[in-house]
């Protein structure tokens, strides 16, 4: 299982998990699409660019889901997909730093279309953990996001 | 998870987590007690959850001040509980985001009618289909008025001050709310421009999840007099609960701000329980920066209550064939449930300047507090209390005992005790929308689902939240409201 939802009293939770850094990531957001989307099927009609770089890998999942929530917001999209993802790490005296860029896909919100979607407001912290793939083990991310 | 730690009862229905708990991993180190305010079977309600944790956990902040409370309605949040009130010394204490929450004041306002409930008879579902047309809700709502950047100024510095110049309702309302809907100090420069996107669309519209426009009548009138000077004197009077906050604009400041304020954690050798309670010194530039930022996203959602309440009372004019003012539409007070307020208390016999989070709870000045707006000083501030769809809500009023108990704080709502995933498991949203009408009140909600995610049974019981509130001192009941009509974002 890529991703799962999992419960919490006011808000939702997200866990994925991936062998690399590329397919977490990857999870983490479509773990996000199919929370806002619910069960509404959602088009390919418009695509953002988004270009990261964090400086811890934490930072990194809330920096994606944050843009993927600003653009969500901002721009009254529904996303679908990522492509063209790729995920780098650099080391620092701090340990290692993160680039991301992709593309994400999807359509203008449509309020009959997408009936079943969720409006999520925020990336909470709150008992936030992301552990890259290291050494041959699956990394893993679980976040509580408030709706 | 439900939570085994200590607690002893203090006072009626004040239960105290000593000092010397230290919490779950066992390595929390409490500055303060904390202090939940519960009856018994509230109580065993809140155990439930992990939400006394998290009471404990703010109780370890920096320049935490008295105890770290919790009101009734007390449920599990994210760093903060919801229903939780922290009061941090101005000169030593931390700001914290996660302690006013992402919906930076949202907030109840009520408008009271001359209206009748049979006024409205025959007429609900027309006024709730003007209602919807007027008021712009539900996901990804956009405001009908498209602000430039540069007129978002004018909420971001002026509140409800602007939306009424702009002819968004009367001069008069502004002289009901807290801080007369304008908050000094908003810097919008320490506003980020994803903020002002996000915003810039959304002044003016209601929003969705538990947001809500809610039209009411008289249920009880349980303090004749005080109910009399808010505007209420029989059973079955007309009005109008609107609860929305700062939307994406208040989203995004508190999300950018997070970022700063743990990116400085170390550098002031602050360790978190919780990395949600992320904050800094009242003194840092970052705290500083964000209140100015903060203090732009409360005028944002004065401003946005402002403009619903105008359409509102378009929307009741054109189906009722009458003047808003004929009909009374006036303006009974304005509250933010979500907000870090600069406010002096006195504790331990001593006048001290603190900064007060308010996260799901709500301010509830006694008399005599400047605070209160000078027509209501006499008898306290007026306090709305939504509780779940279809049940009922609440008008209380702020005591003396409230200002020496929980630094002038009540309950916010009945607080939810069910996730939105499984009360959408549990109900149907077109059942319960029909149910409800058996029980003659009209539910128009953005999608079948919002209505499922918000049904009663997700919620404790508001009459319990509120009875319990009362018993400790904190507020006083004043008028029921019951359901008529709802709209739900």
């Amino acid at each position: 299982m890529p991703f799962e939802t999992f419960e919490h009293t006011a808000d939702i939770g997200l866990e994925a998990t991936g062998a690399d850094l590329e397919t977490l990531m990857r999870d983490v957001a479509q773990g996000f699409f199919a929370i806002v989307r619910g069960d509404s099927p959602v088009a390919e009609k418009e695509s953002r660019r988004i270009d990261l770089a964090s400086k811890s890998f934490e930072r990194l999942v809330v920096d994606l889901l944050d843009e993927l929530i600003y653009l969500t917001d901002a721009d009254g999209l529904v996303f679908k997909e990522m492509r063209d993802l790729t995920v780098e790490t650099k080391k620092t005296d701090d340990g290692p730093s993160y680039t991301l860029a992709c593309t994400v896909v999807g359509e203008t919100f449509d309020r009959k279309k997408h009936a079943g979607a969720m409006h999520v407001k925020a990336v909470t912290r709150h008992e936030l953990s992301a552990e890259p793939p290291r050494d041959g083990r699956e990394g893993k991310v679980r976040v509580i996001l408030d709706i | 998870m439900a939570w085994d730690g200590p607690l002893e009862q203090v006072a009626k229905n004040i239960w105290e987590i000593p000092q010397d708990y230290t919490g779950q991993k066992g390595d929390l180190k409490m500055r303060v007690p904390g202090r939940i305010i519960a009856d018994a079977a509230l109580m065993e309600t809140i155990r439930e959850d992990n939400a006394p944790e998290q009471v404990a956990n703010v109780a370890a902040l920096p320049g935490i001040v008295g105890h770290s409370w919790a009101m009734p309605d007390i449920h599990w949040g994210y760093g903060f509980p919801i229903g939780g009130v922290a009061a941090m010394d101005a000169e030593e204490g931390v700001i914290s985001p996660g302690g006013v929450g992402f919906d930076i004041n949202c907030g109840v306002r009520l408008i009271r009618t001359d209206l009748k409930r049979e006024d409205l008879r025959g007429k609900e579902k027309a006024l709730v289909e003007e209602l919807f047309k007027e008021v712009p809700c539900g996901l990804g709502s956009k405001a009908r008025v498209r602000l430039t950047d540069r007129e978002l100024e004018g909420p971001l510095t002026e509140g409800a001050r602007w939306a009424v110049d702009q002819g968004y309702g009367w001069d008069a309302d502004t002289e009901v709310m807290e801080e007369y809907g304008r908050i000094e100090g908003a810097d919008t420069d320490k506003v980020s421009d994803k903020a002002r996107k996000r915003g810039a669309p959304q002044v003016g519209s209601l929003g969705s999840g538990n947001h809500f426009l809610e039209i009411q009548k008289v249920g009880e009138i349980l303090d004749t007099d005080i109910a009399k000077r808010f505007g209420f004197t029989e059973k079955d009077q007309l009005a109008i609960m609107v609860h929305t906050g700062s939307r994406g604009f208040g989203h995004q400041v508190c999300s950018d701000y997070l970022k700063t304020f743990e990116d400085n954690l170390d550098r002031h050798g602050i360790h978190l329980p919780d990395k949600q309670l992320a904050c800094g010194p009242a003194r840092s530039q970052e705290s500083i920066d964000y209140l100015g930022a903060m203090h732009a996203a409360i005028n944002f959602a004065f401003a946005n209550r402002q403009m619903i309440t105008h359409w509102t009372r378009n929307a009741f004019s054109k189906v009722l064939g009458r003047d808003a003012e004929e009909m009374g539409m006036r303006l009974v007070y304005d509250v933010a449930h979500n907000i870090v307020k600069r406010e002096t208390h006195m504790v331990d016999g001593k006048k001290r300047d603190l900064y007060v989070h308010r996260k799901g709870a709500t301010r509830a000045f006694g008399p005599g507090r400047e605070e209160v707006p000078e027509t209501y000083r006499d008898i306290g501030q007026p306090t709305i209390i939504p509780g779940s769809m279809g049940t009922g809500s609440y008008l209380l009023v702020g005591t003396e005992r409230s200002m020496q108990t929980a630094f002038g704080s009540t309950c916010h709502g009945a607080g939810r005790k069910m996730s939105r995933s499984m009360a959408k498991k549990t109900w149907r949203g077109e059942a319960l929308i029909k149910d409800l009408g058996k029980e003659d009140i009209t539910v128009k909600a953005d999608s079948p689902a919002t209505a499922a995610e918000e049904a009663p049974g997700a919620y404790k019981d508001v009459m319990n939240v509120v009875h319990a509130a009362e018993e400790a001192g904190i507020s006083n009941k004043v008028v029921l409201l019951r359901p008529v009509a709802v709209i739900k974002g």
